[in-house]
């Protein structure tokens, strides 16, 4: 580690925050088209969501294959590594100004970048339990589904053997179906609509494929347990009967929400100025990765006609 | 097993043991403080409404009226001396109809036999141009400009690491089962130890009345009720920027919106019957309540995203007679005022409710009194006591031009886990270094799994930074509790 004692200054055409299959791709694109391009990503290595995606369903579209997630981030980095840009991993974007600068922290150094166009590319977080505030306790053993993932994909850890999931999106059935295939009982996945949802390929391979119990038409109300979670109250929202099922973990798979705090300094009534284009998930959510790698590669050409057009 | 000996042993680790010991530390006294859990502020203390209170609730004349006042604007020195965020925010109460207004004028009337500073009654057109997400129709205002906010925990873990920084010894895991009255004092036990000293300090919240009767007859009860709270996450300037009491046309809790020190708005406080003490649930009944009323009385302000919510207990004080036969007589008599109970050398704080928080550093100058009166020992200050204590230097509060010297000097300070509150690597890592064992612990120290994202971001961080820094396997890492574990095989 250098010290630095004062900020380091970096002046470039785009700055991407947020190195996740859109970052990546908006860096590669931009890039591509001759913009000086700076990648800043928090993490240590750049793929984001993908890093703790060890199930297949990813690459039909930009790769023509079907690959895990993971394997979708390598190939990926390994593109980014012909092209001319920068990268800086494990740092993050704290700040950034209405001067068109923005602030970067990484172990022993602040960095001040001067940009002319800004890619927002931080990703998503997970709908918090709360959304649904069931009454009761709020005791350990509750987690959302991406954080389940990534302990038990990335920290090989265990989270817990008799669990219900709520919520049926893709995310919710594929950490079912890994939860089922080492060796955990799953006592239900409850989803508040009349189908599951997430993609039909999911429901045949997870839930149909792995014969998991999936109540329909169902919320739960009620979180019971004082130190770890011993059950929850499910109710039927049509008949509006209630039971309780005893599980040790609850994983909450209730969607995902654009992640845009880096932004909070420059937003006004949830508008941004035109020099920030914002893509992937911190735009919308998608489904598919390869969605989320042409959007990407969208972001990256706009933010490089703009610099060229403001030259 | 040896018996330790000291000259006060104080029963519980919530703000007011915790002031206790602090005021106590300034005399040359010898002091144990004995908790039942693994931390501080894990009781009354950690759940309630963090409103530093101006004094026009409090009946003139009463212990409360006494203290509140002089409590209320003794705090930005106390928080500065203790390095405490504290929000100055004001707080308004406001009323819709007749029976609100009556309500209103008294306090008013009461606040100035009480000389609260700057007290005010205002228009509802005043009340609207300072917060114009009122309701229309609003009537009157009660304007109090010194009513301020603060995370009570924070306050509590202050208190506690300034005496602890003084010499006062905290002892945690160690649940009083046992007081009883020897000659030249007491003799305490827990599971794990027996104690002799002076002078008891019964400061155990809730269960003040058991820990009482441990060594004598019963007076008062503690017979604790339970209200809900949500905390939402409204950006600033769309909620609003008082502390809000709202005054019903019914008989009954209003509504009260409070800006939290970290820009949140807590909304309670509603009231309900319940008979459990650990790990309160929420009501649907009161959390609906909650909603109806800010429908009600803040029509425009978003009432999402909630980041959390939560119960908490109110240990309501109520009196108990002797009857003719040696028998005894709960009464439905609820005490108002502050109770504390001196009887021969056992000192019992009970039914503190609210001013509680506001007043905990007057409580624990009034207990400090109250011992060196009856240990004789008023002189025998420690002139080595240091009121001043650091908080844990959070990333997001170092100014930008200090930013860079910070970083290079600290690597962890470099390492952001938290993007939703820029919260480092470093502030976690000191948390666990000044005490914090158990994931709660972490989260009151740092404020981390507290933001809108409620920790998906950075859950599966903290647990294996805790585990790395505590030595311990991630399976052993818990909640707040012995069996809370995160994690199970
Ligand atoms: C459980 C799950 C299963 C999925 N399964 C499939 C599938 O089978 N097939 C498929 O095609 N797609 C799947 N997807 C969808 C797809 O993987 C994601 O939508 C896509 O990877 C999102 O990419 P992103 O770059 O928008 O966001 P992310 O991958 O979240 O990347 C955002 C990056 O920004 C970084 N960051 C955030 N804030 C900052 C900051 N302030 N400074 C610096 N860096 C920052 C983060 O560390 C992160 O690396 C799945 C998604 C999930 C959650
Ligand atoms: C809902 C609510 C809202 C409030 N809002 C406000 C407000 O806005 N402003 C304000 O000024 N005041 C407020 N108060 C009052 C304030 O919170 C309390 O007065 C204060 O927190 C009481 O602190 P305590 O130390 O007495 O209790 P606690 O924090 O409960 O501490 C008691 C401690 O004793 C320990 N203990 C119990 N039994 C044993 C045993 N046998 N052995 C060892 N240890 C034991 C417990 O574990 C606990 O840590 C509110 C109170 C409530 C209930």
């Amino acid at each position: 580690m250098t010290e630095l004692k004062d900020t380091v200054h970096l002046n470039t055409d785009i700055l991407v925050a947020g190195g996740g299959a859109a970052g990546m791709a908006a860096a590669k694109a931009a890039s591509e088209q001759g913009a000086t391009v700076i990648l800043v990503e928090k993490s240590p290595v750049l793929g984001g969501i993908l890093n703790r995606c060890t199930h297949p369903g990813f690459g039909l579209g930009y790769y023509d294959e079907e690959i895990t997630g993971q394997e979708y981030a390598e190939r990926y980095r390994e593109e980014l590594g012909s092209e001319d840009l920068t990268v800086l991993p494990d740092t993050t974007v704290i700040a950034v100004n209405e001067d068109r600068t923005a602030l970067l922290v990484s172990e022993g150094r602040i960095t001040e970048v001067s940009f002319r166009v800004l890619i927002a590319a931080s990703g998503s977080y997970e709908v918090p339990i709360e959304s649904v505030a069931p009454e009761g306790t709020r005791p350990a053993g509750i987690m959302t589904a991406g954080c389940a993932q990534g302990l038990i994909n990335e920290n090989h850890l265990e989270i817990g053997s008799r669990i219900i999931v709520l919520g049926s999106g893709n995310v919710g059935q594929i950490m079912a179906g890994q939860l089922a295939d080492a060796g955990k009982e799953i006592i239900a996945i409850i989803e508040k609509n009349d189908a599951p949802g997430g993609l039909s390929r999911n429901v045949r391979e997870y839930i149909k494929g792995r014969n998991l119990p999936l109540i329909l038409n169902s919320t739960i109300t009620k979180i019971h347990g004082t130190n770890r979670i011993t059950g929850v109250t499910v109710k039927n929202l049509l008949t509006g009967e209630e039971s309780i099922l005893s599980c040790d973990t609850l994983i909450t798979a209730l969607g995902l929400i654009p992640d845009r705090a880096l932004l909070d300094n420059i937003c006004t009534d949830g508008t941004y100025p035109d020099w920030v284009i914002l893509t992937g998930n911190c735009d919308r959510i998608y489904d598919f990765a390869d969605a989320v790698t042409a959007s990407g590669e969208q972001a990256g050409l706009t933010a490089s006609l703009k610099c060229r057009s403001n030259k | 097993m040896g018996r330790t000996d000291c000259d006060v042993i104080i029963i519980g680790a919530g703000l007011l043991g915790c002031a206790a010991a602090r005021a106590l530390m300034r005399y040359d006294l010898r002091i144990i403080v004995l908790e039942k859990s693994s931390d501080v502020s894990t009781g009354i203390s950690k759940a309630n409404s963090g409103i530093i209170y101006a004094g026009y609730d409090d009946t003139p004349g009463s212990l409360k009226a006494d203290m509140v006042v002089r409590a209320s604007a003794g705090l930005p020195d106390l928080c500065n001396e203790l390095d405490v965020h504290y929000r100055r925010t004001g707080s308004i109460m406001i009323g819709f109809g007749d029976r609100a207004d009556k309500v209103i004028r008294g306090k008013f009337d009461q606040g100035m036999a009480n000389k609260v500073p700057g007290l005010r009654l205002i228009s509802g057109e005043e009340v609207r141009d300072r917060e114009p997400l009122i309701a229309e129709g609003v009537r009157i205002g009660l304007y109090a400009p010194g009513t301020a906010t603060l995370d009570p925990w924070e306050l509590c873990i202050a208190l506690y690491e300034n005496a602890a920084a003084n010499g006062a010894d905290f002892r945690f895991g160690e649940e009083v089962c046992s007081v009883s009255k020897v000659s030249d004092g007491f003799v305490t036990e827990t599971a794990g130890g027996t104690y002799s000293s002076k002078m008891i300090i019964n400061c155990a919240g809730l269960s003040t009345d058991k820990i009482r009767e441990m060594a004598l007859a019963p007076r008062i009860r503690i017979v604790p009720n339970a209200c809900d709270y949500y905390v939402f996450g409204i950006p600033e300037g769309r909620s609003p920027s008082h502390v809000i009491f709202h005054e019903p046309e019914t008989k009954g809790k209003g509504l009260t919106l409070i800006p939290t020190v970290r820009g949140e708005i807590l909304a309670g406080s509603t009231q309900r019957k319940n008979p459990e003490t650990e790990g309160i649930p929420t009501s649907e009944e009161g959390l609906r309540k909650i909603m109806d009323m800010c429908g009600e009385v803040v029509p425009e302000m978003p009432v999402s995203p909630v980041i959390h919510s939560f119960a908490a207990l109110r240990p309501n004080p109520f009196e108990v007679q002797a009857g003719d036969n040696g028998e005894f007589r709960f009464t439905d008599r609820r005490l108002k005022d502050f109770n504390i109970l001196e009887e021969d050398g056992l000192i019992s704080l009970m039914g503190i409710k609210t001013p509680g928080l506001t007043c905990c550093m007057e409580l624990g100058e009034y207990v400090a009194r109250k011992v060196t009166d009856h240990l004789c020992c008023r002189e025998a200050v420690n002139s080595d006591f240091d009121p001043e204590r650091r908080g844990i230097r959070r990333f997001s509060d170092i100014p930008s031009g200090e930013l860079a010297a910070a970083v290079s000097k600290d690597p962890y300070l470099g390492r952001i886990i938290c993007t939703c509150r820029n919260i480092s690597e470093s502030e976690i890592r000191e948390a666990i270094l000044r005490g914090a064992s158990t994931l709660d612990g972490v989260k009151r120290r740092t404020g981390i799994l507290m933001g809108p994202c409620q920790g998906s971001k950075c859950l599966q961080q903290v647990i294996c930074i805790m585990s790395e820094v505590l030595g311990i396997s991630p399976y052993q890492i818990v909640k707040d509790a012995g069996s809370s574990q995160i994690l199970e095989k």
